[in-house]
Protein backbone atom coordinates (compact mmCIF):
# COMPACT_ATOMS: atom_id res chain seq x y z
CA UNK A 1 0.00 0.00 0.00
CA UNK A 2 1.06 3.69 -0.48
CA UNK A 3 0.10 6.79 0.25
CA UNK A 4 -2.46 6.83 -3.67
CA UNK A 5 -3.72 3.56 -2.80
CA UNK A 6 -4.51 4.63 1.18
CA UNK A 7 -6.38 7.65 -0.40
CA UNK A 8 -8.74 5.55 -2.61
CA UNK A 9 -9.43 3.13 -0.67
CA UNK A 10 -7.29 0.25 -0.70
CA UNK A 11 -8.05 -2.52 2.13
CA UNK A 12 -6.35 -2.53 5.41
CA UNK A 13 -4.96 -5.47 6.81
CA UNK A 14 -3.06 -6.28 9.77
CA UNK A 15 1.15 -7.65 8.38
CA UNK A 16 2.19 -10.30 10.25
CA UNK A 17 4.59 -11.42 7.79
CA UNK A 18 7.96 -10.34 9.23
CA UNK A 19 11.22 -9.04 6.82
CA UNK A 20 14.63 -10.35 8.41
CA UNK A 21 16.83 -8.78 11.13
CA UNK A 22 20.25 -7.65 9.30
CA UNK A 23 23.40 -8.23 11.86
CA UNK A 24 26.85 -9.17 11.06
CA UNK A 25 26.53 -13.25 10.65
CA UNK A 26 28.26 -13.94 14.29
CA UNK A 27 25.51 -11.27 15.68
CA UNK A 28 22.52 -12.64 14.18
CA UNK A 29 21.91 -15.15 16.79
CA UNK A 30 21.68 -12.88 19.65
CA UNK A 31 20.10 -9.85 17.76
CA UNK A 32 17.22 -12.78 16.90
CA UNK A 33 16.99 -14.03 20.64
CA UNK A 34 16.46 -10.49 21.81
CA UNK A 35 13.69 -9.40 19.11
CA UNK A 36 11.95 -13.01 20.00
CA UNK A 37 12.20 -12.38 23.64
CA UNK A 38 11.28 -8.39 24.05
CA UNK A 39 10.18 -6.80 20.62
CA UNK A 40 7.88 -9.68 18.95
CA UNK A 41 5.62 -9.75 22.10
CA UNK A 42 5.04 -6.38 21.05
CA UNK A 43 4.38 -6.53 17.46
CA UNK A 44 0.85 -8.22 17.09
CA UNK A 45 -0.52 -5.24 19.83
CA UNK A 46 1.53 -2.54 17.42
CA UNK A 47 0.27 -4.19 14.12
CA UNK A 48 -3.33 -4.06 15.29
CA UNK A 49 -2.47 -0.49 16.55
CA UNK A 50 -1.61 -0.03 13.33
CA UNK A 51 -4.50 -0.62 11.49
CA UNK A 52 -6.73 1.05 14.25
CA UNK A 53 -4.76 4.13 13.29
CA UNK A 54 -4.83 3.68 9.59
CA UNK A 55 -8.30 3.13 9.48
CA UNK A 56 -9.07 6.68 11.75
CA UNK A 57 -6.54 8.16 9.56
CA UNK A 58 -8.21 7.65 6.55
CA UNK A 59 -11.83 8.59 8.14
CA UNK A 60 -10.42 11.93 9.36
CA UNK A 61 -9.03 12.58 5.96
CA UNK A 62 -12.47 11.97 4.15
CA UNK A 63 -13.74 14.31 6.59
CA UNK A 64 -11.48 16.75 6.44
CA UNK A 65 -11.69 17.03 2.24
CA UNK A 66 -15.43 16.92 2.74
CA UNK A 67 -15.30 20.31 5.24
CA UNK A 68 -12.50 21.66 3.48
CA UNK A 69 -14.36 21.73 0.31
CA UNK A 70 -17.53 23.06 1.79
CA UNK A 71 -15.59 25.66 3.69
CA UNK A 72 -13.92 26.62 0.57
CA UNK A 73 -17.15 26.46 -1.44
CA UNK A 74 -19.13 28.57 0.85
CA UNK A 75 -16.25 31.29 1.09
CA UNK A 76 -16.08 31.75 -2.49
CA UNK A 77 -19.68 32.13 -2.48
CA UNK A 78 -19.43 34.69 -0.50
CA UNK A 79 -16.25 36.17 -1.47
CA UNK A 80 -18.40 36.36 -5.06
CA UNK A 81 -21.29 37.61 -3.98
CA UNK A 82 -20.42 40.63 -1.26
CA UNK A 83 -16.87 41.10 -3.36
CA UNK A 84 -15.07 41.18 -0.70
CA UNK A 85 -11.58 40.00 -2.47
CA UNK A 86 -10.78 37.71 0.14
CA UNK A 87 -6.52 37.06 -0.11
CA UNK A 88 -6.26 33.42 -1.52
CA UNK A 89 -4.41 32.30 0.95
CA UNK A 90 -7.14 32.75 3.79
CA UNK A 91 -9.04 30.02 1.65
CA UNK A 92 -6.88 27.82 2.57
CA UNK A 93 -6.36 28.69 6.17
CA UNK A 94 -8.60 25.84 7.30
CA UNK A 95 -6.56 23.29 6.32
CA UNK A 96 -4.39 23.85 9.08
CA UNK A 97 -6.12 22.34 12.29
CA UNK A 98 -7.92 20.00 9.51
CA UNK A 99 -4.60 18.08 8.86
CA UNK A 100 -3.31 18.78 12.57
CA UNK A 101 -6.54 16.95 13.73
CA UNK A 102 -6.42 14.11 10.47
CA UNK A 103 -2.88 13.13 11.29
CA UNK A 104 -3.31 13.16 15.07
CA UNK A 105 -3.69 9.17 15.03
CA UNK A 106 0.16 8.88 13.15
CA UNK A 107 1.96 10.63 16.12
CA UNK A 108 -0.30 8.74 18.56
CA UNK A 109 1.14 5.45 17.36
CA UNK A 110 4.55 6.76 16.94
CA UNK A 111 5.02 7.87 20.09
CA UNK A 112 3.35 4.85 21.78
CA UNK A 113 5.89 2.89 19.78
CA UNK A 114 8.52 5.53 20.90
CA UNK A 115 7.49 4.82 25.03
CA UNK A 116 7.15 1.08 24.51
CA UNK A 117 9.35 -0.33 21.64
CA UNK A 118 12.11 1.58 21.48
CA UNK A 119 13.21 1.38 25.08
CA UNK A 120 13.26 -2.09 24.59
CA UNK A 121 15.84 -2.19 20.92
CA UNK A 122 18.25 0.34 23.21
CA UNK A 123 18.05 -2.24 25.82
CA UNK A 124 20.03 -4.94 23.85
CA UNK A 125 22.90 -3.24 23.88
CA UNK A 126 23.28 -3.22 28.14
CA UNK A 127 20.91 -3.12 30.88
CA UNK A 128 21.01 0.41 31.29
CA UNK A 129 20.69 2.03 28.18
CA UNK A 130 17.71 4.66 28.01
CA UNK A 131 15.61 6.43 25.59
CA UNK A 132 13.58 9.02 26.02
CA UNK A 133 11.99 11.74 23.28
CA UNK A 134 12.08 14.27 25.86
CA UNK A 135 15.56 14.33 27.62
CA UNK A 136 18.68 16.12 26.52
CA UNK A 137 22.09 16.61 26.65
CA UNK A 138 23.50 19.63 28.86
CA UNK A 139 23.55 22.73 25.58
CA UNK A 140 27.01 24.24 27.89
CA UNK A 141 29.04 21.35 27.53
CA UNK A 142 27.97 21.06 23.91
CA UNK A 143 28.61 24.80 23.24
CA UNK A 144 32.09 24.44 24.82
CA UNK A 145 32.89 21.89 22.41
CA UNK A 146 33.30 24.83 19.76
CA UNK A 147 31.88 22.89 17.05
CA UNK A 148 28.51 24.74 16.75
CA UNK A 149 28.09 27.07 15.01
CA UNK A 150 26.34 30.23 15.63
CA UNK A 151 22.55 30.01 16.68
CA UNK A 152 19.79 31.81 18.38
CA UNK A 153 17.69 28.57 19.55
CA UNK A 154 18.36 24.74 20.30
CA UNK A 155 15.53 21.79 20.11
CA UNK A 156 16.40 18.35 21.46
CA UNK A 157 14.57 15.54 20.36
CA UNK A 158 15.50 11.49 21.16
CA UNK A 159 18.13 11.04 23.70
CA UNK A 160 19.65 7.81 24.24
CA UNK A 161 22.13 7.28 27.23
CA UNK A 162 24.18 4.19 28.35
CA UNK A 163 27.35 2.72 29.13
CA UNK A 164 29.67 0.72 26.90
CA UNK A 165 32.88 -1.07 28.38
CA UNK A 166 32.13 1.69 31.46
CA UNK A 167 32.19 4.63 28.93
CA UNK A 168 29.11 6.33 29.52
CA UNK A 169 27.40 7.16 25.95
CA UNK A 170 24.94 9.81 24.78
CA UNK A 171 23.18 10.45 21.85
CA UNK A 172 20.89 13.49 20.77
CA UNK A 173 19.23 14.57 18.10
CA UNK A 174 19.61 18.50 17.66
CA UNK A 175 18.38 21.18 15.60
CA UNK A 176 20.15 24.44 15.79
CA UNK A 177 18.02 27.76 14.41
CA UNK A 178 19.20 31.59 13.87
CA UNK A 179 16.85 34.37 13.00
CA UNK A 180 17.50 36.38 10.04
CA UNK A 181 16.85 39.83 8.78
CA UNK A 182 15.53 39.34 4.67
CA UNK A 183 13.27 42.18 3.44
CA UNK A 184 12.93 44.08 6.73
CA UNK A 185 11.33 40.68 8.14
CA UNK A 186 12.84 38.01 10.27
CA UNK A 187 13.18 34.48 9.10
CA UNK A 188 14.11 31.63 11.12
CA UNK A 189 17.04 29.61 9.40
CA UNK A 190 17.86 26.14 9.90
CA UNK A 191 22.09 26.05 10.80
CA UNK A 192 22.46 22.88 12.31
CA UNK A 193 20.29 19.61 11.93
CA UNK A 194 21.71 16.07 13.08
CA UNK A 195 22.84 13.78 15.99
CA UNK A 196 25.47 14.71 18.73
CA UNK A 197 27.02 11.81 20.17
CA UNK A 198 29.10 12.24 23.58
CA UNK A 199 31.49 9.13 24.41
CA UNK A 200 33.28 9.89 27.86
CA UNK A 201 37.04 8.32 28.06
CA UNK A 202 38.80 7.29 30.98
CA UNK A 203 41.52 8.81 29.56
CA UNK A 204 42.41 11.97 30.54
CA UNK A 205 42.45 15.01 26.97
CA UNK A 206 44.72 17.81 27.96
CA UNK A 207 43.90 19.72 24.94
CA UNK A 208 41.32 20.78 22.92
CA UNK A 209 41.46 19.47 19.59
CA UNK A 210 38.44 19.25 16.89
CA UNK A 211 38.04 18.15 13.55
CA UNK A 212 35.67 20.11 11.21
CA UNK A 213 34.48 19.73 7.74
CA UNK A 214 37.62 21.35 5.64
CA UNK A 215 37.19 24.93 4.78
CA UNK A 216 38.99 24.69 1.51
CA UNK A 217 42.59 26.18 0.55
CA UNK A 218 42.42 29.73 0.00
CA UNK A 219 40.46 30.53 3.98
CA UNK A 220 43.79 27.72 4.74
CA UNK A 221 46.05 29.81 3.01
CA UNK A 222 44.68 32.69 4.81
CA UNK A 223 44.36 31.87 8.45
CA UNK A 224 45.73 28.61 10.45
CA UNK A 225 43.60 28.73 13.28
CA UNK A 226 39.70 28.14 14.44
CA UNK A 227 38.34 29.67 17.50
CA UNK A 228 41.74 29.93 18.68
CA UNK A 229 43.21 26.70 18.37
CA UNK A 230 45.91 25.96 15.85
CA UNK A 231 46.15 23.90 12.91
CA UNK A 232 47.30 20.25 12.83
CA UNK A 233 48.52 19.48 9.12
CA UNK A 234 48.00 15.14 9.51
CA UNK A 235 49.96 13.24 6.67
CA UNK A 236 46.74 11.48 5.47
CA UNK A 237 45.90 13.65 2.57
CA UNK A 238 42.82 11.57 1.79
CA UNK A 239 41.29 12.80 5.15
CA UNK A 240 42.93 16.06 4.74
CA UNK A 241 41.16 16.78 1.65
CA UNK A 242 37.51 16.30 3.55
CA UNK A 243 38.54 17.50 7.11
CA UNK A 244 40.57 20.10 9.27
CA UNK A 245 42.01 19.78 12.24
CA UNK A 246 42.52 22.22 14.95
CA UNK A 247 43.96 21.72 18.03
CA UNK A 248 45.51 23.13 21.66
CA UNK A 249 48.01 20.50 21.69
CA UNK A 250 49.71 19.23 18.91
CA UNK A 251 50.86 15.97 20.01
CA UNK A 252 47.75 14.97 21.69
CA UNK A 253 45.85 15.51 17.85
CA UNK A 254 48.19 12.80 16.53
CA UNK A 255 48.13 10.76 19.29
CA UNK A 256 43.95 10.85 18.65
CA UNK A 257 43.77 10.75 14.90
CA UNK A 258 45.37 7.62 13.78
CA UNK A 259 44.68 5.98 10.04
CA UNK A 260 42.27 3.86 11.55
CA UNK A 261 40.28 6.36 13.69
CA UNK A 262 40.15 8.50 10.92
CA UNK A 263 39.16 5.64 8.70
CA UNK A 264 36.25 4.66 11.30
CA UNK A 265 35.19 8.78 10.96
CA UNK A 266 34.11 8.71 7.54
CA UNK A 267 32.94 4.50 7.86
CA UNK A 268 30.80 6.39 10.59
CA UNK A 269 29.91 9.33 8.32
CA UNK A 270 28.97 6.88 5.47
CA UNK A 271 26.93 4.91 7.97
CA UNK A 272 24.82 7.94 9.05
CA UNK A 273 24.72 9.53 5.49
CA UNK A 274 25.72 12.87 6.61
CA UNK A 275 28.92 15.01 7.80
CA UNK A 276 31.01 15.01 10.26
CA UNK A 277 32.51 16.99 12.48
CA UNK A 278 34.12 16.14 16.18
CA UNK A 279 35.73 17.25 19.43
CA UNK A 280 37.84 16.39 21.84
CA UNK A 281 37.80 18.27 25.30
CA UNK A 282 37.13 18.03 28.65
CA UNK A 283 37.75 13.57 28.62
CA UNK A 284 34.97 13.50 26.20
CA UNK A 285 34.63 12.80 22.94
CA UNK A 286 31.70 14.36 21.23
CA UNK A 287 31.01 13.65 17.45
CA UNK A 288 28.49 15.76 15.62
CA UNK A 289 26.61 14.28 12.37
CA UNK A 290 24.68 16.60 10.48
CA UNK A 291 22.03 14.48 8.49
CA UNK A 292 18.67 15.91 7.34
CA UNK A 293 16.72 12.54 8.27
CA UNK A 294 15.62 12.04 11.21
CA UNK A 295 16.69 9.53 13.37
CA UNK A 296 15.21 7.08 15.45
CA UNK A 297 12.16 7.60 13.75
CA UNK A 298 10.06 4.46 12.49
CA UNK A 299 9.67 3.64 8.56
CA UNK A 300 7.06 3.75 6.69
CA UNK A 301 2.86 3.90 8.34
CA UNK A 302 2.04 1.70 5.55
CA UNK A 303 5.01 -0.78 6.28
CA UNK A 304 4.06 -3.66 9.62
CA UNK A 305 4.61 -3.20 12.62
CA UNK A 306 7.66 -5.71 13.18
CA UNK A 307 10.59 -2.96 14.27
CA UNK A 308 13.04 -5.59 12.75
CA UNK A 309 14.37 -2.62 9.79
CA UNK A 310 14.62 -0.28 13.22
CA UNK A 311 16.17 -2.65 15.29
CA UNK A 312 18.88 -3.96 12.55
CA UNK A 313 19.45 -0.30 11.10
CA UNK A 314 19.93 1.07 15.32
CA UNK A 315 22.70 -1.93 15.71
CA UNK A 316 24.35 -0.95 12.80
CA UNK A 317 24.75 2.51 13.99
CA UNK A 318 25.29 1.22 17.60
CA UNK A 319 27.95 -0.99 16.18
CA UNK A 320 29.93 1.68 14.32
CA UNK A 321 29.83 4.04 17.77
CA UNK A 322 31.54 0.43 19.84
CA UNK A 323 33.99 0.27 17.33
CA UNK A 324 35.17 4.23 17.89
CA UNK A 325 35.41 3.57 21.87
CA UNK A 326 38.01 0.37 20.77
CA UNK A 327 39.81 2.02 18.34
CA UNK A 328 40.19 5.00 20.99
CA UNK A 329 40.22 2.71 23.28
CA UNK A 330 38.83 4.87 25.47
CA UNK A 331 37.90 1.84 28.16
CA UNK A 332 41.51 1.76 28.87
CA UNK A 333 42.58 3.20 32.53
CA UNK A 334 46.07 4.35 31.63
CA UNK A 335 47.02 6.17 34.94
CA UNK A 336 48.84 9.16 32.31
CA UNK B 1 67.06 57.16 -8.07
CA UNK B 2 63.51 56.68 -6.42
CA UNK B 3 63.05 53.58 -8.39
CA UNK B 4 66.07 51.98 -7.39
CA UNK B 5 65.48 53.07 -3.43
CA UNK B 6 62.00 51.92 -3.79
CA UNK B 7 63.20 48.46 -5.31
CA UNK B 8 65.66 48.09 -2.14
CA UNK B 9 63.32 49.12 0.18
CA UNK B 10 61.31 46.02 -0.80
CA UNK B 11 64.05 43.78 -1.27
CA UNK B 12 64.96 44.37 2.07
CA UNK B 13 61.45 43.84 3.69
CA UNK B 14 61.08 40.74 2.03
CA UNK B 15 64.33 39.45 3.10
CA UNK B 16 62.86 40.77 6.91
CA UNK B 17 59.89 38.62 6.34
CA UNK B 18 61.66 35.70 4.91
CA UNK B 19 63.74 35.70 8.01
CA UNK B 20 61.17 36.03 10.14
CA UNK B 21 59.48 32.67 8.49
CA UNK B 22 62.44 30.90 9.37
CA UNK B 23 63.22 32.11 12.47
CA UNK B 24 59.60 30.57 13.27
CA UNK B 25 60.19 27.42 11.61
CA UNK B 26 63.23 26.94 13.59
CA UNK B 27 61.05 27.39 16.69
CA UNK B 28 58.58 25.23 15.68
CA UNK B 29 61.15 22.54 15.83
CA UNK B 30 62.83 22.97 19.26
CA UNK B 31 58.87 23.41 20.09
CA UNK B 32 58.03 19.66 18.51
CA UNK B 33 61.80 18.96 19.90
CA UNK B 34 60.51 20.27 23.58
CA UNK B 35 57.36 18.00 22.90
CA UNK B 36 59.42 14.77 21.87
CA UNK B 37 61.57 15.36 25.47
CA UNK B 38 57.92 15.68 27.19
CA UNK B 39 56.42 12.58 26.41
CA UNK B 40 60.31 10.48 26.74
CA UNK B 41 60.38 12.14 30.21
CA UNK B 42 56.79 10.34 30.70
CA UNK B 43 58.56 7.33 29.31
CA UNK B 44 61.56 7.49 31.54
CA UNK B 45 59.07 7.31 34.32
CA UNK B 46 57.93 4.22 33.25
CA UNK B 47 60.57 1.93 32.71
CA UNK B 48 61.31 1.95 36.31
CA UNK B 49 58.21 0.47 37.35
CA UNK B 50 58.59 -2.24 34.25
CA UNK B 51 61.87 -2.93 35.33
CA UNK B 52 60.87 -3.69 39.27
CA UNK B 53 58.28 -5.90 38.41
CA UNK B 54 60.51 -7.38 35.49
CA UNK B 55 63.59 -8.18 38.06
CA UNK B 56 61.58 -10.35 40.39
CA UNK B 57 60.85 -12.81 37.21
CA UNK B 58 63.69 -12.40 34.79
CA UNK B 59 67.03 -13.69 36.13
CA UNK B 60 68.59 -14.56 33.46
CA UNK B 61 67.77 -11.19 31.53
CA UNK B 62 70.11 -9.36 33.71
CA UNK B 63 72.18 -7.57 31.10
CA UNK B 64 69.26 -6.59 28.82
CA UNK B 65 67.91 -4.60 32.13
CA UNK B 66 71.28 -2.61 33.31
CA UNK B 67 71.10 -1.86 29.24
CA UNK B 68 68.02 -0.34 29.75
CA UNK B 69 68.63 1.41 32.72
CA UNK B 70 71.93 3.07 31.63
CA UNK B 71 69.98 4.04 28.35
CA UNK B 72 67.65 5.26 30.66
CA UNK B 73 69.77 7.54 32.26
CA UNK B 74 71.67 8.71 28.86
CA UNK B 75 68.33 9.81 27.31
CA UNK B 76 67.43 11.75 30.59
CA UNK B 77 70.86 13.67 30.39
CA UNK B 78 70.40 17.33 29.53
CA UNK B 79 71.77 18.59 25.70
CA UNK B 80 71.65 21.33 23.75
CA UNK B 81 68.36 21.98 21.69
CA UNK B 82 70.90 24.50 18.86
CA UNK B 83 73.28 21.44 17.89
CA UNK B 84 72.14 19.46 15.35
CA UNK B 85 74.95 16.69 16.46
CA UNK B 86 73.43 16.49 20.00
CA UNK B 87 69.78 16.40 18.68
CA UNK B 88 70.55 13.53 16.62
CA UNK B 89 72.48 11.93 19.64
CA UNK B 90 69.55 12.13 21.87
CA UNK B 91 67.20 11.22 19.67
CA UNK B 92 69.26 8.21 18.49
CA UNK B 93 69.73 7.27 22.26
CA UNK B 94 65.70 7.28 22.76
CA UNK B 95 65.45 5.34 19.87
CA UNK B 96 67.83 2.56 21.13
CA UNK B 97 66.00 2.64 24.47
CA UNK B 98 62.66 2.19 22.42
CA UNK B 99 64.27 -0.73 20.63
CA UNK B 100 65.45 -2.35 23.77
CA UNK B 101 62.21 -1.68 25.42
CA UNK B 102 60.45 -4.30 22.93
CA UNK B 103 62.89 -6.48 23.66
CA UNK B 104 61.79 -6.85 26.63
CA UNK B 105 58.30 -6.93 25.95
CA UNK B 106 59.17 -9.60 23.48
CA UNK B 107 61.27 -11.76 26.30
CA UNK B 108 58.22 -11.10 28.89
CA UNK B 109 56.36 -13.32 27.01
CA UNK B 110 58.80 -16.21 28.15
CA UNK B 111 57.57 -15.65 31.27
CA UNK B 112 54.16 -16.54 31.74
CA UNK B 113 54.19 -15.47 35.28
CA UNK B 114 55.24 -11.89 34.25
CA UNK B 115 52.94 -12.15 31.76
CA UNK B 116 49.66 -12.43 33.31
CA UNK B 117 51.04 -10.42 36.49
CA UNK B 118 48.54 -7.61 36.83
CA UNK B 119 51.00 -4.98 37.86
CA UNK B 120 52.62 -5.73 34.88
CA UNK B 121 50.00 -5.82 32.79
CA UNK B 122 48.67 -2.10 33.78
CA UNK B 123 52.62 -1.30 32.94
CA UNK B 124 53.08 -2.41 30.07
CA UNK B 125 49.80 -1.00 28.74
CA UNK B 126 50.85 2.66 30.13
CA UNK B 127 54.16 2.03 28.25
CA UNK B 128 52.02 1.13 25.17
CA UNK B 129 50.13 4.46 25.33
CA UNK B 130 53.35 6.69 26.50
CA UNK B 131 55.05 4.99 22.98
CA UNK B 132 51.80 5.86 21.16
CA UNK B 133 52.52 9.35 21.86
CA UNK B 134 56.00 9.42 21.36
CA UNK B 135 55.15 8.30 17.99
CA UNK B 136 52.86 11.45 17.84
CA UNK B 137 54.83 13.57 18.59
CA UNK B 138 57.99 12.17 16.21
CA UNK B 139 55.42 12.67 13.21
CA UNK B 140 54.99 16.36 14.74
CA UNK B 141 58.89 17.37 15.08
CA UNK B 142 59.51 15.39 11.67
CA UNK B 143 56.72 17.93 10.26
CA UNK B 144 58.21 20.71 11.43
CA UNK B 145 61.78 19.36 10.64
CA UNK B 146 60.65 19.22 7.35
CA UNK B 147 59.41 22.61 6.86
CA UNK B 148 62.38 24.12 8.53
CA UNK B 149 64.74 21.97 6.25
CA UNK B 150 63.05 22.90 2.91
CA UNK B 151 63.11 26.85 3.90
CA UNK B 152 66.56 26.92 5.41
CA UNK B 153 67.54 24.18 1.80
CA UNK B 154 66.26 26.23 -0.95
CA UNK B 155 67.20 29.43 -2.36
CA UNK B 156 67.10 32.11 -1.58
CA UNK B 157 66.29 30.74 1.96
CA UNK B 158 69.45 29.09 2.28
CA UNK B 159 71.70 32.56 2.12
CA UNK B 160 69.40 34.22 4.88
CA UNK B 161 70.12 31.15 6.91
CA UNK B 162 73.26 31.28 6.64
CA UNK B 163 73.35 35.06 7.15
CA UNK B 164 70.97 34.50 10.38
CA UNK B 165 72.95 31.22 11.31
CA UNK B 166 69.58 29.18 11.10
CA UNK B 167 70.84 25.92 10.97
CA UNK B 168 68.80 22.08 9.78
CA UNK B 169 67.60 20.21 11.92
CA UNK B 170 68.10 16.53 12.04
CA UNK B 171 64.95 14.27 11.73
CA UNK B 172 63.53 11.46 14.32
CA UNK B 173 64.31 8.24 12.21
CA UNK B 174 62.83 4.76 13.48
CA UNK B 175 66.05 2.57 14.79
CA UNK B 176 67.95 0.21 12.23
CA UNK B 177 66.48 -2.82 13.68
CA UNK B 178 62.70 -1.59 13.07
CA UNK B 179 63.95 -0.77 9.34
CA UNK B 180 65.26 -4.22 8.35
CA UNK B 181 63.24 -6.83 6.64
CA UNK B 182 61.15 -9.29 8.45
CA UNK B 183 61.54 -13.01 7.65
CA UNK B 184 58.86 -14.51 8.77
CA UNK B 185 60.22 -18.05 8.37
CA UNK B 186 61.79 -17.01 11.46
CA UNK B 187 58.81 -16.69 13.86
CA UNK B 188 56.68 -19.55 11.65
CA UNK B 189 59.27 -22.51 11.99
Amino acid sequence: MNIVSFIFGAPIKAKRQSKSLVAAGDELVSLQAHYDEHIEPLTRKFENRRVAMLKTLRQRMYMSIAIFLAIFSVAILIDNQQRLDIPWVFFFLPLIPLVWWSSKPISRYKSGVKELVYPKIFRYFGDDFTFSPTDSMSLSTLKRSKLLPYYDDANFEDYVRGTYKGIEIAINELELTKEVKRDKRNETQRVFRGVMVQLSSHKKFTGHTVVVKTRGGFINFLSDSFKSLSRAKLEDVRFEKQFDVFSSDQIEARFLLTVTFMERLQELASCFSGKIQCAFYEDKLLIMLASSENRFELGSIFNGATFEYEFSQINKEMRQLFAMIEVLKLDEYTGL
Amino acid sequence: MDGVLLGLGLVVIIAYLWYVSLVKKRNAGREALSGIDVQLKKRANVVPNILTIAKKFMDHEKSLLTEITELRTQVTNSYDTGDADEIKQHLAAAERLNSKMGQLMVTVENYPELKSDNTMLQAMQTYNEVEAHISAARRFYNAAVTELNNAVEIFPGSIIASMANIKVMPFYEADEAAKAPVNAGDYLN
